[in-house]
């Protein structure tokens, strides 16, 4: 059985009368451990796509949402919000792009990751054990003392990685990446990669990654979505859909990614040659 | 790429130094510095695309900052085309600042919010070129966003009815006001979309063949570096660690450093 299951789902915004349809009855679906990376570029609306899993836009009529969300199977257009507060980060969680904007500069590192677990572990004893111990699991250095630490006292690579125990600390079955190494350098991106990859081997969570970069899919997912304007335009697995790509949007797409040691000319997309 | 007869570099740094006190308040003053850049030197011919690579915090950006004097440099001196720059007074150093202009790394910071498009190109204008009458202005801004690739219609509009990759045109449009010989590219890419950055990548590339310009691409991406640059300096604390032929330096690196950063590209 799928984990999730996606089926035509479409998410309209409203603003001052103009309606946008960021996505345009789309459908797909996840299984229990597999990683699925959704790519496309600003507007493809893959964020969206994945902000209204566990109902994060906002309500109608700023944005519409129609279609099936089911989850485990149960659709998530027919949950409560009490029981929707039950799923956000214990079964399906986030990590956002931007780990400085994401965290609150107010509280300290630990105290972030700590409401998580005592909002859905309320019996829980020993929580800033268990916060620490999550620290650690992300590699960040001497966890006893960052516990107090405050996120302007770390840096983005380290910001993320507290985003990432955070969001692993209630143990969730679908983590959502959105761009989640894009705000840092390629080296730490490389880190970053590598501990997802490294976290999933032990956990076995099923991922979820939005991203526009082609690199990371292929180290971190078995299968790609491709979306354009709202629509999907190619689903396949990683290697076929990366090396061989069908669709004249993901040619297009690849073919703007500079590599290193290639005599290849960039080309920016030509959107009037795809329809 | 543009051969001159003249030999010499258009820009030569030696023994760079930019150093910043730590800790020191109001009333307390420090003994403690800490070497943004460290007695970085290098050079670069005219009609070059260099590109300096390094991560967050390695000074690469700082050093491009203080060819424009928009960080102090603390020892060492710079000459363009010749000339010691780096012991000149501001009134002396103003024609550089025509010659060399600054492309920034955030479209969306870099551009006046309550400026309109004509206001933000022509402001250089206001300042290097007085003469000029506002009808000639008007032209220029033209002239320069059709170059970039947008429309003149465009000038009367504001920057947030702009996408990132069209703002990033507009400060290069601004920066190409003034007719520089050498830009310093501070990550002009890296907040874009692959997409788009491969359209601003393009048109950087198409500028410098068509207004022969000199360029200095500071960026952390080591890909993108190569695809545009002639040679490559990379950088870490504060040091450049190892320089050369494009690629030369992705093929066959010879730093430590440098072997990592290309390690930590993705491959696909």
């Amino acid at each position: 059985m799928n984990l999730l299951d996606v089926r035509n789902l479409k998410i309209k915004f409203c603003s001052r009368g103009i309606e946008t349809e960021a996505v345009k009855s789309i459908s797909f679906s996840l299984r229990e451990n597999e990683s699925v990376a959704i790519v496309g570029e600003s507007g493809s609306g893959k964020t969206v796509t994945a902000m209204s899993l566990t109902k994060l836009l906002p309500p109608p009529p700023t944005c519409t949402v129609e279609g099936d969300i089911i989850f485990d199977g149960k659709n998530i257009a027919d949950i409560d919000n009490a029981q929707l507060r039950k799923i956000r980060g214990r079964q399906i969680s986030y990590i956002f792009q931007e780990p400085s904007t994401s965290l609150n500069p107010v509280f300290t590192i630990g105290f972030q990751i700590a409401e998580a677990i005592k909002l859905h572990f309320p019996e829980e004893k020993n929580v800033r054990k268990l916060v620490v111990e999550s620290l650690r699991e992300v590699g960040i250095r001497d966890p006893e003392k960052r516990y107090d630490s405050y996120p302007h006292e770390l840096s983005g690579g380290m910001q993320q990685r507290a985003m990432i125990a955070m969001a692993l600390s209630c143990r969730p079955r679908l983590l959502v990446a959105d761009e989640p190494t894009t705000a840092l350098d390629v080296t730490i991106q490389k880190q970053i990669i590598d501990l997802l990859k490294s976290v999933r081997e032990k956990r076995k969570n099923s991922l979820l990654l939005i991203t526009h970069n082609f690199g990371i899919i292929s180290e971190l997912c078995e299968r790609v979505i491709v979306m354009f304007r709202g629509n999907i335009v190619e689903e396949g697995l990683c290697k076929d859909v990366l090396y061989n790509p069908q669709h004249p949007y993901t040619k297009a797409l690849i073919n703007c990614v500079p590599r290193l040691n290639s005599n290849k000319k960039l080309e920016p997309i030509d959107y009037d040659k795809i329809k | 790429m543009t051969k001159s007869n003249d030999n010499s570099p258009l820009l030569k740094v030696e023994n760079l130094k930019v150093s910043y006190s730590l800790g020191a308040g109001l009333f307390s003053s420090s003994k403690n510095t800490f070497n943004a850049v460290d007695d970085v030197s290098f050079e670069i011919q005219r009609g070059q695309i260099v590109g300096l690579v390094g991560e967050s915090g390695s000074g690469k950006t700082t050093t491009g900052r203080a060819i424009i004097r928009l960080a102090p440099i603390s020892t060492g001196k710079i000459f363009y085309n010749g000339t010691e720059i780096s012991s000149l007074n501001d009134k002396q150093f103003m024609p550089y600042r025509k010659k060399i202009q600054m492309i920034f790394q955030d479209p969306f910071n870099s551009l006046n919010p309550r400026m309109d498009i004509f206001k933000i190109i022509s402001e250089p204008l206001d300042i290097h070129f007085r003469e000029m009458s506002k009808e000639q202005k008007r032209n220029r801004v033209a002239e320069l966003l059709e170059i970039v690739g947008l429309q003149k219609s465009h000038m009367n509009r504001y920057p947030h009815e702009f996408s990132g990759g069209q703002r990033q045109r507009i400060g290069i449009a601004r920066a190409l006001a003034v007719e520089p010989e050498f830009i310093i590219c501070d990550e002009p890419v890296s907040a874009l979309d692959v997409s788009v950055q491969a359209q601003i990548i393009n048109l950087l590339e198409n500028l410098r063949k068509e207004l022969n310009l000199t360029l200095l691409f500071v960026a952390h991406d080591i890909a993108v570096v190569e695809y545009l640059s002639d040679k490559i300096m990379v950088m870490t604390h504060g040091k450049i660690v190892e320089q050369g032929d494009a690629k030369e330096v992705c093929t066959n690196p010879q730093h430590p450093y440098t072997k990592n950063l290309i390690s930590a590209v993705p491959k696909f």
